[in-house]
């Protein structure tokens, strides 16, 4: 289907906002009448995971000018969220209240209570797990009443066992063995190599309370809180997704309550203010988030930013190819780099730096995996790691060692 | 008789035009028009069908013929979304659908699906890749005709065949 690229791409743009003018919806309007690539649009939409404020934004603005196909296809992936969110807000519930009775205090990281706090609803924003932050004293508690009611390790990151958790380890996966639900248990706001000193305690202290669709109480991190995880988040994913943008977007949009100048100082105080000012950046340059006047001034100051910015905007509107070769060891290099880059002292990033090049050396769980071994015998780790790396790439640790190092760093 | 809606185990998410209803009991998802949303939302058991014509044609600001409503509220009864005792009195399908005939109208008021696995978070899915294609083999039905397909029918029991659950090791026999 062909069309004008730059305009589907403003179209996309535009449809993605939660709050749309009178100028947006007429340019809306305007872009849809004069034919935009919709492959291109959707496409965009759907690997943004988007789909649902797009359909929102179509359907609102000029539901008559749309092909009945591009209507169709809009609208079972809107339900496919709204399924998707409303049985997640279902298992949320029951996990909430299940905590509840052992008496288990939990704060619901992005998930239902966000979309419902940003965008009103769970089938505008895009979410397919459950995020659950709780005290690291309660996480035994936490993870056996979970094990008990049908939920079981993943297979990925960290185990089940305590003894096998590393210190760079945030949070336990875990997928609901029949429902297919995954859901993380966190006892940290972020890796520690992230360098970012909002703790656990002050996202309990901010917690505020969000109504669930089905009328459970859950509660979420106060709107600050709120803020410097998604920058954070998003700086740690390299801001691959414009919903992660349309979060920052859509909270300075809706809580207007809250202090942009003085999320920055606090920002500064974490160590986390270039990630704050990339989120910032991004929101206003892709969705005209509305920032105050000083809060502008210091974004354009910060000229820096603006590549970042331009290579986010690169990222999230380029045409989708199929999935491509190595796209993993892409995004760990890319990623390590928005990381190195967000880092604003000398001693964060050789702390991240370390971090990284040590992961490739240190134990981890696929190592305990490979080889049981009895608790006195952990240190041997050390010397299985290194032959489980010669047995799973052979030869490639010597001819192709920087992908064997990113493969390594993640296995 | 005086259709009673359930409101037990259900939750509601509107989307435009249309508003999508999760009933926790049996894990389906209901998609209905403004017409079904209507009747099922002033469902209380005090109302006649003659009553519920009358509100959703004020709503919609156009005149509803009983058939319509009647055929609402058996859709509805077949998506469990009216109690079973207030539908006793429900006519048969085929009598609805000719009633419907004669008006001269097709009822497409309500869909239902087996809700599909939710897709793994975007952020454990590097490229979108999964996200993004999970929905090439989905379809969701559009609000069918009334055309005697009833509740165990393919028509209202399917889900995303390409939809992989997650692996999940066994540990405890490892």
């Amino acid at each position: 289907m062909g069309g004008n690229p730059s305009g589907t791409v403003e179209l996309f743009l535009l449809c993605a906002r939660t709050g749309l003018s009178e100028s947006d919806c007429e340019r809306i309007r305007e872009i849809v009448r004069n034919g935009p690539d919709w492959d291109l649009m959707l496409s965009l939409a759907e690997r943004n995971e988007v789909m649902g404020l797009v359909h929102s934004s179509l359907s609102g603005v000029c539901p008559e000018l749309l092909p009945r196909a591009i209507r169709s296809r809009l609208r079972s992936t809107a339900l496919l969220y709204a399924s998707d969110g409303l049985q997640l807000t279902v298992k949320l519930a029951e996990v909430l209240q299940l905590f509840e009775t052992e008496g288990i205090e939990a704060v619901v990281l992005k998930g239902p209570p966000l979309a419902v706090s940003l965008y009103g609803g769970v089938s505008l924003r895009r979410f397919g797990d459950l995020d659950i932050l709780i005290h690291f004293d309660d996480f035994s508690r936490a993870r056996d009443l979970l094990l008990r009611n049908g939920f079981q390790w993943d297979g990925k990151g960290s185990e089940c066992e305590p003894g096998t958790l590393s210190e760079t380890d945030k949070h336990l996966s875990l997928v609901h063995s029949t429902q297919g639900v995954a859901l993380e248990l966190h006892w940290s706001c972020e890796e520690p190599a992230a360098r970012f000193a909002l703790t656990t305690e002050d996202v309990f202290q901010s917690a505020a309370r969000v109504l669930l669709p089905d009328g459970t109480p859950a509660r979420c991190p106060g709107p600050e809180e709120q803020f410097l995880l998604l920058a954070a988040h998003g700086a740690r994913h390299g801001w691959k997704h414009l919903k992660w943008v349309c979060d920052i977007a859509g909270l300075i949009r809706k809580r207007t309550d809250m202090e942009l100048h003085a999320v920055l100082k606090r920002a500064r105080e974490l160590g986390c203010r270039r990630r704050v000012l990339l989120a910032l950046a991004v929101a206003a340059e892709l969705l005209g988030a509305p920032l105050p006047a000083p809060v502008l001034g210091e974004v354009e100051a910060t000229r820096s930013l603006q590549k970042l910015v331009i290579e986010i905007r690169g990222t999230v509107t380029s045409p989708q190819q199929d999935r491509p070769p190595k796209t993993s060891e892409i995004a760990e290099d890319r990623q390590l780099r928005f990381a190195m880059y967000c880092r604003e002292r000398a001693w964060d990033r050789l702390l991240l730096a370390g971090t990284r090049y040590s992961s490739s050396v240190l134990p981890n769980s696929r190592d305990f995996e490979f080889v049981k071994l009895p608790a006195g015998f952990r240190w041997l780790y050390w010397l299985v790691r290194p032959v489980r790396l010669l047995c799973c790439y052979g030869l490639r640790c010597f001819t192709e060692p920087s992908r064997w190092f990113a493969e390594s760093i993640r296995g | 008789m005086k259709p009673l809606a359930r409101k037990k185990d259900i939750i509601v998410e509107e989307l435009p035009g249309e508003t999508v209803i999760f009933d926790k009991k049996n894990n389906k998802v209901h998609c209905l028009n403004s017409i079904a949303l209507t009747v099922w939302a002033n469902a209380n058991g005090k109302r006649s069908i003659a009553d519920l014509a009358k509100i959703v044609a004020a709503e919609s600001d156009c005149p509803c013929d009983d058939a319509v409503i009647e055929s609402a509220v058996h859709q509805l009864a077949e998506a469990e979304l009216i109690e079973e005792t207030s539908t006793e009195k429900l006519l048969s399908r085929r009598d609805v659908g000719r009633k419907l005939a004669l008006a001269g109208s097709c009822a497409a008021l309500v869909a239902t699906i087996v809700a599909p696995t939710p897709a793994k978070a975007s952020s454990q899915d590097p490229t979108g890749w999964h996200t993004a294609h999970r929905s090439d083999g989905w379809f969701w039905p559009e609000p069918t005709a009334f055309n005697g397909a009833g509740k165990g029918s393919p028509k209202y029991q399917f889900g995303n065949r390409r939809t992989k659950r997650h692996h999940v090791p066994n540990l405890r026999n490892s």
